[in-house]
Parts: C-alpha cells; sequence; structure tokens
C-alpha cells in the first residue's frame, strides 16, 4: 500500500477514525500498532515475521545491556542485535549481490562456479527499520535508559508513517510521545492535511508527471545521449528523486500529525546548498545524521589526523551508498560524494570563503555548482549498468553529439519542474513550511491547497512506486 | 530523551475547518467546471491500460479451469472481441482479455504454461510480424509486462487499487489518459486542440476503435512503413519460437486446458504486404502444425474474411460484437472437437 493510493486513503480514514473511539491511550496505541502490522501486511504478510524478530531481539538485548554489570556482557548484548539486525539486512538485501559478485570473482581467476539463483525477496523498508531500532540499542549501550513499555516499543519500530521508507525516526525523538494521551486535534488534522496535499502533489505532479518521463526516456536511451539530452534527463531524474522522496516524507510527517505525532523534518531545500556537507545536511537528514552518529563518529570523525578524516568520510559515504543498494553503481555514487566532501574540507581549510562567500553573486555560483556536481552524481544512481553511466558521463562532460531525440514536450514539463525546484528551494532555504505557511492568511491556504488538489487530481495516475521503496 | 522541534502544527495556526472546506469547495467547483468543458468537448471517461490493470487480469487467470478462457496477443484481438457477445455465443465464461496492443503474446503464454493452476483455453491470437519479430523486441516488452504484474501481484491491495482506478477512471473524463499534462502540452505545441481520440480501453481491457473518426488511409499507411522496417526472422528463429509455443501449448494441455491458435483479419496493402513477408506455408501452417490441436485461420472461414478491417488491421467498434459471435461459434466447434 503506498501512500498515493486510493487504498492507503481509504486506510488512512479508517485509522484516523478507529482513533478517535473513546478508548484508553494504551488500547489506542495498540490500535495504532496493529493498524501498522496491518498496512506492512498488505505488502507480503509473512514479512511482518521479520519486524517481529528486530523488536524482540532489540527489546531483550537493551533490557540485558542495561542490567549487565561487565564490559563484556554489555557488548555480547550488543553484538546480539547488531548480527541479528545486519545479518537479517545482509541476507536479504546483500545476499544476491555477495553471491554474483563471488562468482564474478572466481570467474575472473579462472574458475568455474555457477551457482543457482538466489532469488531472495527484498522486504520493503527493512533498511529503514533495521537502522531505526540499531539506533536504539546503540543509544542504550551508549548510556541511555531503556525505554519501559514494550508497547511504546514496538509502536517506535512500526510506526506506519515512516515504516518502509522513513523519516529514520531516533527513539529519543518518538518514544517520549507515547507518553501523554494523544488525540487528532483539529489542528493536527488541519496542517496534518496540507502537508500529505503538498507531499501528494510532489510525488504525482512533479515527480511522475512532470520529470519521470524525460529521465526514464535518457537513461534508458544513455547509449545514444548527446550533451543536452544527457544533462536535461539528469537534471530530470535530480528533481524525480527530489520530489519523490521528499513528498514521500511529507506525506509520512503529515499522517504522523494527524495522529498528533511530530517526526523529524527529512528535507530542508537541498538543491540550495552551499557545498556538500550543507548538503548533507539538507538530504535525508534522518540518513545522513545516523551515518554521521553511529558510524563516522564512532570512526573517529573529524578530530584525527587529516588523512584518517578523508578515510572516514569515504568509509561513511561509501556504506551509505551501499546502504541504499546492492549494487556496485550505489557504491561509486557514495564514492563520488566521500570525494566532494574530502575535496570540499581542502578548500575549506585553504580557502574559506569560497565556499560560503558573502555576495549573492557568489553564493548562487556556490550553490549552482553544488547542484551541479550532485546532479552528476545522480548518473550513478540512477544508471541501470556501468556501461549506461559512463555513456552518459562522456555526453556530459566532452560536449559530444548524440542520436537520442528528447521529446520537445516532457522536455519544457521538466524544465519548469526543475526552475520551480531551483527557485524554491533558493526562497526556502532559511525558512520552514512552518513559517512559510504562517506568512498567507486562511483563504490563502485554502486557494493553495485548492490548487495543489486540482492538480493532483487532473494528473492520471500510474503505476510508478516511490524510489525508496526499493532500498 | 527529548522531543524533536519540528514543524508543529501549533505554530501555523487555524482556523483549519474554514480553510478546508473553501479549499473542497473551490477544488470541487473547479473540477465540476473542468469534467463539463471535457464533457462538451466529446471526451469521455476511460480507463489506463496500465500493469496494474493488466495484472488484475492476471490475477484472475490464476486457478482458471475451462471453460473459462483467456486471450492473448496484441492490439488486433483486443479490438475485435467483445467479451459480453463470445460468453453470450459460447455460453462460457467472459473471458479474460490479456492481450498487449504491441506486444508479443509468446511471454504471456508462457506464464501461463507456467501457472501449474491455470487449466483454462488460451485463446492465441497470432499477428506474424509480432510473434516473429527478428529483434524479439515485442517479446522483450511483454516479459517487462509478466515481471511487473508478478511484483504487483505481491501487493495484497492491488486489486482494491485496481478497482478504485476503474472506477475513478470511468467516472471523470478530466483523467482520461488523453488528457495528460505532457499529450495536451505536445498537442498545443503542435498548434492542435485536443480531440477525443477513437479508441480507447475500458475495464475488462477490451478496445474499441470508431473508424468513423479515423484517417483509414493514414493510418494503414503508417502500419505499411511500420512493417517496412521490420526485419524478418530467419528460419532458424522461427524454430525457436514456434518450438516455445508447443512447449507451452503441450504443458497447459497436459494439465487439461486447451490453446487455440487464432489468425485474424488483415487486408488491403498491409494485408498484401504481411502475406508477402510471412507467407502462410512458411509460419501460420509450420506453427499450426507443430502446436497440433484447434487453429483458425481466417482465410479459411468465408464469414471471418467478409469482416472490413477499414486500416488493413483492426475491426470496427461497431462490428466487433458479430465479429465476436462468428469466431465464438468456431472456436467453440474448434475446441469442443480437440477435447
Amino acid at each position: 500500500m503506498v501512500f498515493d493510493s486510493f487504498s492507503f486513503l481509504l486506510f488512512f480514514a479508517v485509522v484516523v477514525a478507529g482513533y478517535q473511539l473513546p478508548l484508553p491511550w494504551t488500547w489506542r496505541k495498540t490500535l495504532l500498532l496493529l493498524f501498522s502490522y496491518g498496512f506492512y501486511a498488505a505488502w507480503n504478510p509473512p514479512f511482518v515475521a521479520l519486524i517481529w524478530i528486530s523488536t524482540g531481539i532489540d527489546w531483550f538485548a537493551t533490557r540485558r545491556i542495561a542490567r549487565s554489570t561487565t564490559v563484556a556482557s554489555r557488548r555480547a548484548y550488543l553484538l546480539l542485535s547488531l548480527v541479528t539486525n545486519l545479518g537479517l539486512l545482509g541476507f536479504f538485501k546483500y545476499g544476491g549481490f555477495l553471491l554474483e559478485s563471488f562468482v564474478v570473482l572466481v570467474q575472473s581467476m579462472g574458475g568455474d562456479f555457477r551457482p543457482a539463483a538466489p532469488d531472495i525477496i527484498l522486504p520493503v523498508g527493512i533498511s529503514f527499520y533495521t537502522f531505526q531500532t540499531l539506533s536504539y540499542t546503540i543509544d542504550v549501550y551508549r548510556g541511555e535508559k531503556p525505554w519501559p513499555s514494550f508497547l511504546d516499543f514496538a509502536l517506535y519500530v512500526t510506526f506506519f508513517p515512516q515504516l518502509v521508507a522513513g523519516p529514520i525516526v531516533r527513539a529519543g525523538e518518538f518514544l517520549p510521545q507515547c507518553r501523554e494521551s494523544r488525540r487528532s486535534t483539529a489542528e493536527d488534522l488541519g496542517w496534518g492535511l496540507s502537508l500529505m496535499v503538498v507531499g501528494l502533489f510532489f510525488k504525482t505532479v512533479l515527480a511522475d508527471a512532470m520529470l519521470a518521463p524525460l529521465a526514464d526516456a535518457v537513461f534508458a536511451g544513455a547509449q545514444k545521449a548527446g550533451f543536452v539530452a544527457a544533462w536535461s534527463g539528469v537534471f530530470a531524474f535530480s528533481g524525480q528523486i527530489y520530489f519523490d522522496f521528499a513528498g514521500y516524507s511529507t506525506i509520512a510527517i503529515g499522517a504522523a500529525h494527524c495522529l498528533g505525532f511530530t517526526l523529524p523534518m527529512n528535507f530542508r531545500s537541498p538543491y540550495a546548498s552551499l557545498g556538500f556537507s550543507d548538503f548533507w545536511r539538507r538530504w535525508h537528514i534522518s540518513l545522513s545524521s545516523w551515518l554521521r552518529d553511529y558510524l563516522y563518529i564512532p570512526l573517529g570523525g573529524n578530530r584525527r589526523q587529516p588523512i584518517r578524516v578523508s578515510m572516514n568520510l569515504l568509509i561513511t559515504m561509501l556504506l551509505g551508498g551501499l546502504w541504499h543498494g546492492a549494487s556496485w553503481l550505489f557504491v561509486l555514487w557514495g564514492a563520488l560524494h566521500g570525494l566532494y566532501l574530502m575535496a570540499e574540507r581542502k578548500v575549506r581549510e585553504h580557502f574559506p570563503h569560497w565556499i560560503e562567500p558573502g555576495g549573492l553573486f557568489g553564493r548562487l555560483f556556490v550553490m549552482v555548482g553544488t547542484y551541479l556536481l550532485v546532479s552528476f552524481a545522480w548518473v550513478f544512481f540512477r544508471a541501470s549498468d556501468l556501461s549506461s553511466a559512463m555513456s552518459l558521463t562522456h555526453a556530459m562532460w566532452t560536449g559530444a553529439a548524440g542520436e537520442l531525440a528528447v521529446d520537445r514536450a516532457q522536455l519544457e514539463l521538466a524544465l519548469a519542474a526543475t526552475f520551480l525546484m531551483l527557485v524554491g528551494n533558493h526562497f526556502m532555504r532559511e525558512r520552514t513550511f512552518v513559517g512559510t505557511a504562517h506568512l498567507l492568511p486562511w483563504w490563502g491556504r485554502s486557494v493553495v491547497l485548492a490548487a495543489l488538489m486540482i492538480a493532483i487530481a487532473l494528473t492520471p495516475g500510474n503505476d510508478r512506486a516511490f524510489l525508496y521503496f526499493q532500498f | 530523551m527529548t522531543v524533536p522541534s519540528s514543524i508543529s502544527s501549533s505554530e501555523v495556526g487555524g482556523p483549519w475547518g474554514r480553510t478546508w472546506i473553501l479549499a473542497i469547495a473551490l477544488a470541487a467547483v473547479a473540477l465540476g467546471a473542468i469534467e463539463l468543458h471535457w464533457r462538451a468537448r466529446g471526451f469521455k471517461p476511460a480507463v489506463s491500460d496500465s500493469a496494474r490493470l493488466w495484472s488484475t487480469h492476471r490475477h484472475r487467470a490464476h486457478g482458471l479451469e475451462r471453460p473459462g478462457s483467456v486471450i492473448v496477443g496484441a492490439s488486433r484481438v483486443q479490438y475485435a472481441i467483445d467479451l459480453d457477445a463470445f460468453a453470450d455465443e459460447t455460453g462460457w465464461p467472459v473471458p479474460i482479455q490479456l492481450a498487449i496492443q504491441g506486444r508479443s503474446p509468446l511471454p504471456i503464454l508462457n506464464d501461463l504454461a507456467e501457472d501449474s493452476s491455470f487449466k483454462g483455453l488460451v485463446i492465441v491470437e497470432v499477428t506474424d510480424r509480432i510473434l516473429f519479430q527478428a529483434s524479439r523486441q515485442r517479446e522483450r516488452r511483454a516479459r517487462l509486462r509478466v515481471a511487473e504484474s508478478r511484483e504487483l501481484a505481491v501487493n495484497q491491495t492491488e486489486g482494491l487499487e485496481a478497482w478504485f482506478e476503474a472506477l475513478v477512471g470511468s467516472t471523470f473524463a478530466f483523467r482520461n489518459p488523453e488528457l495528460s499534462p505532457d499529450r495536451l502540452l505536445a498537442l498545443s505545441q503542435a498548434g492542435l486542440r485536443a480531440t477525443p481520440r477513437e479508441r480507447w480501453v475500458e475495464s475488462d481491457r477490451s478496445a474499441k476503435m470508431d473508424f468513423s473518426r479515423v484517417n483509414e488511409a493514414g493510418l494503414e499507411q503508417r502500419w505499411v512503413r511500420r512493417l517496412a522496417t521490420e526485419k524478418r526472422p530467419g528460419l532458424r528463429l522461427r524454430n525457436e519460437i514456434i518450438g516455445e509455443v508447443a512447449a507451452s501449448a503441450e504443458a497447459i494441455r497436459a494439465r487439461g486446458g486447451e490453446v487455440v491458435l487464432v489468425k485474424l483479419p488483415n487486408s488491403g496493402r498491409l494485408g498484401e504486404m504481411e502475406n508477402e513477408r510471412f507467407p502462410r506455408e512458411v509460419f501460420w501452417d509450420v506453427l499450426a502444425e507443430r502446436v497440433g490441436g484447434p487453429a483458425v485461420h481466417f482465410e479459411d472461414y468465408e464469414e471471418l474474411r467478409s469482416i472490413p478491417t477499414p486500416d488493413g488491421s483492426h475491426v470496427d467498434a461497431a462490428d466487433a460484437a458479430e465479429f465476436t459471435r462468428t469466431l465464438a461459434r468456431i472456436i467453440k466447434q474448434r475446441a469442443a472437437v480437440s477435447r
């Protein structure tokens, strides 16, 4: 069940109605938990068991960690959680990839190894809820007190708005909200539904209808793309993935709001970033902050020798790339971002004003430069194979002419959406949704909401899933 | 543990009740006006022939037994068969339409053969230039649809979603795929106005073509030009494809199902070219013999030959019911003989 579906609208209406029943808070939380399991089971019922395993193991491990009196014992229970969660993730997400890579390695050394295809189905959202439960266990290992209620913890792992594609919520952000009874107030519903409409507009109108057709056409014909086709297709994908994922996150945050819960922001105008470290503070914030807190800092962060700091950045970004999918192309995408960050660090050391210049022109120059290089990196994220990625790279940087003809209507729609995105990101760089909504009178919000709903209704549906579901 | 500062609703302020009532009223009035505008211009609600819709109908074929039937093929059979007329004429359940325009029936037939629960009748429409395409591009595209369908089938709410989509699609003209923003923009760039198309798909996936609004000669020329660019397969590839059709037919028959091959009418310049490039004795006759079982070629039946195909390839919506009844009678006879 995806957010941009009629089934979800029906499901969500039932959830909100059920949530209003005059029942004790514990019962209503139980109801939310059951609805969340139902939401996940709508994909593939047996995979709910994986969530139960993660929930059970982490609940057990954290209580043991808190009670342990020796370092060895605390480590052993942390290891239990890590091995179980990463083991499940490794098997379902990377099993086929590891086997395939091993076969290539053996064959490159002259061996003849032909195993049967593993045929493993990837459970939707496994990367998201695995990182979420792991963060809780590591926090407890680091000294946080374990949460006393199993029901609250199970709801934290499974809460349906953020279950399958984030934001990756920290226990400290969610569990305290379970303490006191929550209701869907008129304020919560009004603002939450507004966010859901904005998110749906991002996904169905901007990502799917205006940007995806050109991106799909160019990446499908990558081998024949010339300079103009390659750059326009890559810009279209930059916009598509932003509106697709930011749309999903906005709907998730809005749905949670309707139920009286607050989830953290996941995007903050990333294409108005001044440099790459700024980009990663604005793009998929819940993942980048997770990687920072649970990987980069434990590796030593930036408090080591310059060479070691560079290695830490590279390792973090390589693993961040691999988190997105079991493919060497994702590793290359991560490596490229690692190199960007390393280069930026060097520039900051010697020419700090280059990255954050004072004048408007200089800032625009850095913003556009960041956007261009981030967009170029998406080539490796989106291309179906290395050869297509290299063809596009060649066309983009050599100005080569190509045979691929770009449809004029698709190009104009994509350019319009890209322009809207860049201007919007620039305008919103230092602003929040709340602040912007606050600027409008109530009837002004009505007009904006009506316009978005009309655009959504006029855009014929398609079968495009949210891109981040595959991760 | 602390609660995050986020986009809290309390900071936005109301009045939300008034805001939403006005927003819904504005949207309803605007959409109502747009609906009336398109209907006044002759547009009707239409269903998108999407992977989801196809997948829903493929799911219905799971566990199907004779006399339940499935139709596979390309556009000719999707336009020519009136599903209700077929059911009425044969007394069998309404067939499931799985033909896909411009795609080979082979991967769909293979998929049904692999489905051990399927024991129904498969009507395989053979358009030589599609089934025997040298590049096998049309086959790859059909295989992609099968793969998409298998992915979608995992989702337990797909049936419900398809039902909702069909309901909305068949209610509102403004959701007609012909009125999508990219199409409207492309038309305006070409200096054209959107006009109701002569072709549409219904929620049971049957397709209709109203030739009273079609430039028949132009359409035929388009098919002819397309055929002229397509390569004919060598005998080796022909045998390979025929072998695959025969293996799937054998697997279905072994479970009690049946496979009927059908060749639908063509005419005019396109018909001549098709017969020239794909001679009956080299393609159809070899296929029918190797696959065995019932095979219906329009040339062998006067009542099928006489049905007009205005663009050389497709049956008009007005003739579809009559044509279907004729074909259904023949298929029922042939299938009964084979049992």
